[in-house]
């Protein structure tokens, strides 16, 4: 019973819920907006480099290794969706991400920093320049 | 002869504190543990169980206790966990000391907060933090930036959740000491 009624919070708690939520959704709503809207791309990058672009839908299947700073990372582009099969990493967080297909869906190896992201071509303006 | 005098006995409270909070490390490094061996809910989201220990000590200790425990899990569970010095044991350091301080700053500051509000507070600044961390020092795209709102989003349950269960168990250690706990007046 005390937790439940915990679970209530004082009216100071709702109302920096309430304000964290209006934010988190007009960002969410700003960030949709800002992805682009016409054909997906992914975008492979290490650091601020960008190593490879292909488009998400292709006929044929895509496999790049992006070479990152503990080795690197295997990308696969298949029937609209991409993913990483294999990755130098310990943790194996990007592998076990799964597939993505999703414009604005992305794939991050921290330790090899290497970024596979899916972007339209109206893209975010504060994305990073390719060098 | 010469006399030698015996070591002054330390006193019996100050040994109780430090054996609780070295109860709680061990409870906080467990958890911290227990969670990275759980299935990801997405990059980077965790449950954050261990924050509950850490707003517990911050209630009942102080802030000093409730930094050092933050500081001293994160250390003991990347030794744990074969991380030590890696990407990931940075971007974890810095996130944690960030919601911790972000937990004092709403403690003491923010009038009639409750665990809840503190909670969901240190949520969704860990979280960003993680993001700022590997946006602009590891990966530097700001691209990452497009998976933070749904992350926030899970954060704010989460945040909310732990400030909760913090709360109850708050109230039943200070239950068993015939003290009552209410939220922050």
């Amino acid at each position: 019973m005390l937790f439940l009624h915990a679970l209530k919070g004082t009216w100071m708690d709702r109302l920096l819920l309430l304000v964290a939520l209006v934010s988190v959704l007009g960002a969410w709503e700003w960030v949709q907006t800002s992805v682009g809207a016409s054909t997906p791309m992914v975008h492979i990058y290490h650091g601020q480099t960008l190593l490879a672009s292909y488009p998400l839908k292709s006929d044929k299947a895509v496999h790049y290794y992006a070479q990152g700073d503990v080795g690197g990372a295997d990308v696969v582009i298949v029937a609209g969706h991409v993913r990483i099969i294999h990755s130098t990493c310990t943790s194996k967080a990007c592998v076990l991400s799964g597939e993505h297909e999703h414009l604005g869906d992305m794939i991050a190896c921290v330790p090899n920093r290497i970024l596979v992201l899916i972007e339209g071509e109206k893209s975010l303006q504060l994305d990073a320049v390719s060098q | 002869m010469k006399h030698i005098q015996p070591p002054e006995r330390p006193n019996l409270k100050d040994v109780e504190k430090k054996a609780y909070w070295l109860g709680f490390l061990l409870l906080a490094s467990g958890l911290h543990v227990f969670e990275a061996a759980m299935p990801s809910f997405g990059p980077w989201f965790k449950l954050g169980l261990a924050n509950i220990i850490t707003l517990i000590v911050l209630v009942l200790m102080g802030e000093r206790y409730a930094i050092g425990l933050a500081l001293a899990r994160i250390v003991i569970g990347a030794l744990l966990l074969g991380t030590l010095f890696t990407p990931t044991f940075m971007v974890s350091l810095i996130a944690t000391l960030l919601a911790t301080a972000s937990m004092i700053i709403v403690w003491r500051y923010v009038p009639r907060v409750s665990l809840m509000g503190v909670s969901l507070c240190a949520a969704l600044v860990h979280m960003t933090a993680q993001f700022w961390v590997v946006g602009e020092f590891i990966i530097q795209q700001s691209a990452l930036y497009y998976l933070l709102p749904p992350l926030l989003l899970l954060s704010c349950v989460t945040g909310w959740l732990n400030g909760a269960l913090a709360h109850y168990m708050v109230a039943q250690l200070h239950t068993r000491d015939g003290e009552k706990i209410v939220g922050k007046n």
